[in-house]
């Protein structure tokens, strides 16, 4: 049984279908890239996904359940976080604070329990706190861990991003294009990074326009060109094949 | 039978375009500055003391005091805009209306002191002298209110639509940074919108102050109606402006006369429109921007 | 170490300020200081913690007010009770507004509880037959649990004291658990909030109706303080002036809105010299705050404190 299952989703804008009848899976324990030129409908797949775009047709299921068309929050709390593609983070918090509301994803938010300080709850928020700077200890960030986010460079604060969704203990990680403005020392470290979060046993679904990164952590790849998913394969595969070739090298967008 | 109905849908109208002068000129507040200015009831009052100081005071023709009140109205909105809204610029949205709340606060306490709190009226002996149209009678003054509105709504759909300085604000509720790169003075134009905006609030005052009464309060009446029409309308959208005014003095006009205890929940029904539109359709019966 | 003295210095001050200063009329202000500062404590979780403007504060007070006063008037309900059922229906009526409320956002948030709080000030003054409409409710009696009864300025001044403590740790409780983490994410990037699993609608219910039920918990007693009950309680004047105090006093921060609160309780009062110039002036002081006092004066306090040399306390 796949983690993940995409099966026939469509959704239209208007006139355009931004993504066309697509069908993939993740399986448990694999890293999954999504490529494709600009526009291809990969970051739409993801709003798909994850519950923050209804389809217009299709579903999709995670662990066997069908989770279309539920709000984003549930998803979240079924084990299914993402990143965006623009960076998004909790502004004026402390990197240890934004990582602490990561951590709390599966965690129920009652109000008496709150007022009346009980034992329990007291210590769940301690668990919180140290957990989260567990967190922050794997991915090398202890150091930041009291600057507000938005003092942060730019790979700091896409760290941060992925910081937070791991905190919540996900079993499906989806990170929109992490590589994105890195240099090449970072993007080598969140190749690091991301074999590391496998190795804990979460499965990972990236898009990504960074050839170097994709073909040099993906164990499957899904190239998506003008909403429609064109190829399905290992990196070897992909790289060989004419489709995908001419897809790319066929316009002038494309990051090498 | 007919001709009651008529007559209040008439009245309703007429009522109506005065409102939609009010809330265009919100709404282009709203649309051009990104500002929800709630003392904008305090510069129709200001019109209409203006109005009433000036006829009644100084002996002025009814008309002629209008118009010298409307410049005024639009001064005063070139100042304030200057002392309460320019220095908070890129400022959350919170301080703003705050500011503009500490305003209307100021205003309204400026005019208790000038002209205390009892209620004036500006007596025009042309005004009440009836007109038959048909079966339905109306008031000269009505007429005039009527006529006065029909221009300036006319005048500012072709401002806003045909002249170079109604594009540059187009282009400034569009795209603040574009415009200003593309050489529009963004600053002026949003010191002559806030002028425009109160310039017409100060008519509205103007003509419902002669048709009803004066007083340092009447701000708070007016401001309700205003944001009632423009939510009906959608924030920054002239012409939703303009038909959800008639529709809410048609709607008020109907209302109190056919609803059971209508005329003390007359008010009532322009918050009722409000929040119902806000609920089912925020962003207007006719949406979009500007 | 410090800020544990200094709290103690505070509570100490406040619990002896009363017997300390002259006469009724200073008393006077102290009470109707914390009755504010308690609605004010409510007004900042949705604005300063969840980061909504609410504008139909004054319409919760007057509804805490007119609960008791019909409760106390009609079926002489005894004092803490009528208090309790107060903060009941407050939350109810919080509920009811907010469940449709709190889909919209911003601008759009501000004017619909705005337009919820004026149709209930409409209610109350034209349903005669059970608010009495403009006449008000009078004769509500002062509270009383067996031989203690609260009937003068001192003994207000101490019931109001013990329900802004609790406010206070209600608040701080809220903020330090799940629930506080999620409002304080929700003002900071509601799309991100929600994809970290928070339910993002029920967080700012639950904030909404806490900070409304403060209201009404003020307005209960504000209505046994003063014995009487009209439809100017639930005037937009009260609505203005806690999101002034809240925020000039700084928002998000229990310290800033108390300062806010007691700030502008005391202004008008001591501006009456000036009799009819009176809130003329403070609309002027209201729009200066706003523009010099960009973090409110929590924030000036705060980086005072910073430029001063001392570690900034959290």
């Amino acid at each position: 049984m796949p983690l993940l299952e995409l099966r026939g989703l469509t959704v239209r804008f208007g006139g355009l279908t931004a993504v066309n009848d697509v069908s993939f899976s993740v399986s448990a324990g694999e890293i999954v890239g999504l490529i494709g030129p600009n526009g291809a409908g990969k970051t739409t797949c993801f709003g798909l996904i994850t519950g923050f775009l209804p389809p217009s047709r299709g579903e999709v299921r995670l662990q066997n359940e069908v989770i279309t068309g539920l709000p984003p929050h549930v998803i979240a709390r079924r084990g299914l976080l993402r990143t965006f593609q623009k960076t998004s983070l909790f502004p004026r918090l402390s990197v240890h604070e934004n990582v602490m509301i990561g951590e709390q994803a599966r965690l129920s938010r009652r109000v008496w329990p709150a007022l009346l300080r009980t034992a329990a709850q007291r210590r769940q928020m301690t668990e919180v706190r140290e957990r989260a700077d567990g967190v922050l200890a794997f991915l090398q960030m202890s150091a930041l861990r009291d600057v507000e986010a938005r003092a942060l460079s730019y790979g700091e604060q896409r760290q941060l991003a992925v910081a937070i969704a791991l905190a919540g203990q996900p079993t499906l990680l989806m990170l929109d294009e992490p590589a994105a403005g890195l240099t090449r020392a970072e993007a080598q470290r969140l190749t690091e990074t991301i074999g590391h979060i496998r190795a804990q046993g979460i499965t990972v679904l990236l898009v990504e326009h960074d050839m170097k990164v994709v073909m040099g952590i993906s164990d499957r790849i899904v190239v998506l060109d003008h909403g429609q998913k064109i190829a399905e394969g290992d990196p070897r595969e992909i790289r060989q094949n004419r489709d995908v070739i001419r897809v790319y090298l066929g316009e002038s967008g494309g990051r090498a | 039978m007919t001709a009651v109905l008529l007559q209040q849908i008439l009245n309703g109208v007429i009522i109506g375009v005065v409102y939609a002068l009010i809330a265009i000129g919100l709404t282009l507040v709203f649309g051009i500055l990104d500002v929800i200015n709630f003392a904008h009831g305090e510069f129709y009052m200001i019109g209409a003391f203006l109005t009433y100081s000036l006829s009644v005071g100084l002996g002025l023709p009814y008309v002629l005091a209008l118009a010298v009140s409307v410049v005024g109205a639009a001064g005063a909105g070139l100042l304030a805009e200057r002392v309460a809204v320019r220095p908070l610029q890129g400022r959350h949205m919170f301080t703003i209306v705050l500011s503009t709340l500490g305003l209307s606060i100021f205003l309204q306490h400026g005019a208790l002191l000038l002209w205390g709190p009892d209620p004036r009226e500006i007596d025009l002996d042309w005004g009440s002298r009836p007109v038959m149209i048909g079966e339905v009678v109306v008031s000269r003054l009505r007429l005039v209110a009527l006529a006065v509105g029909l221009v300036l709504i006319l005048a500012v759909t072709c401002f806003i639509r045909l002249s170079r300085w109604g594009m540059a604000m187009r282009a400034v509720a569009r795209n603040r940074d574009a415009a200003a790169l593309m050489g529009v003075p963004v600053q002026r134009i949003r010191a002559m919108a806030f002028a425009g905006g109160t310039a017409l609030a100060g008519v509205a005052g103007g003509l419902l102050g002669a048709m009803f009464t004066v007083e340092p309060t009447m701000g708070e009446w007016a401001v309700v109606k205003a944001f009632s029409v423009v939510i009906m309308g959608g924030m920054g959208n002239v012409p939703g402006a303009v038909l959800g005014g008639i529709i809410l003095g048609v709607a008020e006009s109907l209302g109190a006369g056919y609803l059971p205890g209508g005329s003390s929940y007359k008010d009532g029904i322009g918050y009722a429109i409000l929040i119902l539109v806000l609920l089912i359709r925020p962003q207007g019966l006719f949406g979009q921007r500007v | 170490m410090a800020s544990g003295v200094r709290g103690l210095v505070i509570a100490l001050v406040v619990l002896v300020l009363p017997l300390v200063l002259p006469g009724g009329y200073h008393r006077h202000l102290l009470v109707l200081a914390g009755l504010f500062v308690l609605m004010a404590l409510g007004f900042d979780l949705v604005l300063g913690y969840l980061g909504e403007l609410s504008l139909g504060h004054a319409a919760f007070f007057g509804v805490g007010a007119y609960t008791t006063a019909l409760l106390t008037r009609n079926f002489a309900t005894p004092f803490p009770l009528d208090l309790l059922l107060a903060g009941l229906v407050t939350g109810i009526a919080g509920f009811l507004i907010g469940v449709p409320s709190l889909r919209l956002k911003g601008p759009y948030f501000a004017i619909v509880t705005f337009g919820f709080a004026e149709i209930l000030r409409l209610v109350a003054l034209n349903w005669v037959s059970v608010t009495r409409g403009p006449m008000g409710l009078p004769d509500i009696p002062h509270p009383q649990m067996g031989g203690l009864v609260i009937n003068t300025e001192l003994s207000y001044y101490y019931l109001v004291l013990v329900l802004v403590g609790l406010a206070i740790l209600v608040t701080r409780r809220l903020l330090d658990s799940t629930v506080g983490h999620a409002m304080v994410a929700i003002r900071e990037n509601e799309e991100l909030a929600a994809s970290t699993g928070i339910p993002t609608f029920r967080v700012k219910l639950i904030a909404f109706c806490i900070g409304m039920v403060f209201a009404g918990v003020a307005g209960s007693v504000y209505a046994r303080y003063v014995h009487f009950v009209d439809p100017t309680a639930l005037s937009f004047y009260y609505t203005v002036t806690v999101v002034s105090m809240v925020i000039v006093g700084g928002q998000g921060s229990i310290g800033g809105t108390v300062l806010g609160a007691v700030l502008f309780t005391l202004l008008p009062e001591y501006l009456r010299v000036a009799e009819n110039a009176r809130l003329l002036i403070f609309g002027a002081l209201l729009m200066a705050a706003v523009v010099f006092l960009p973090e409110g004066l929590h924030g000036l306090w705060r980086r005072s404190r910073q430029v001063a040399g001392r570690h900034a306390a959290a």
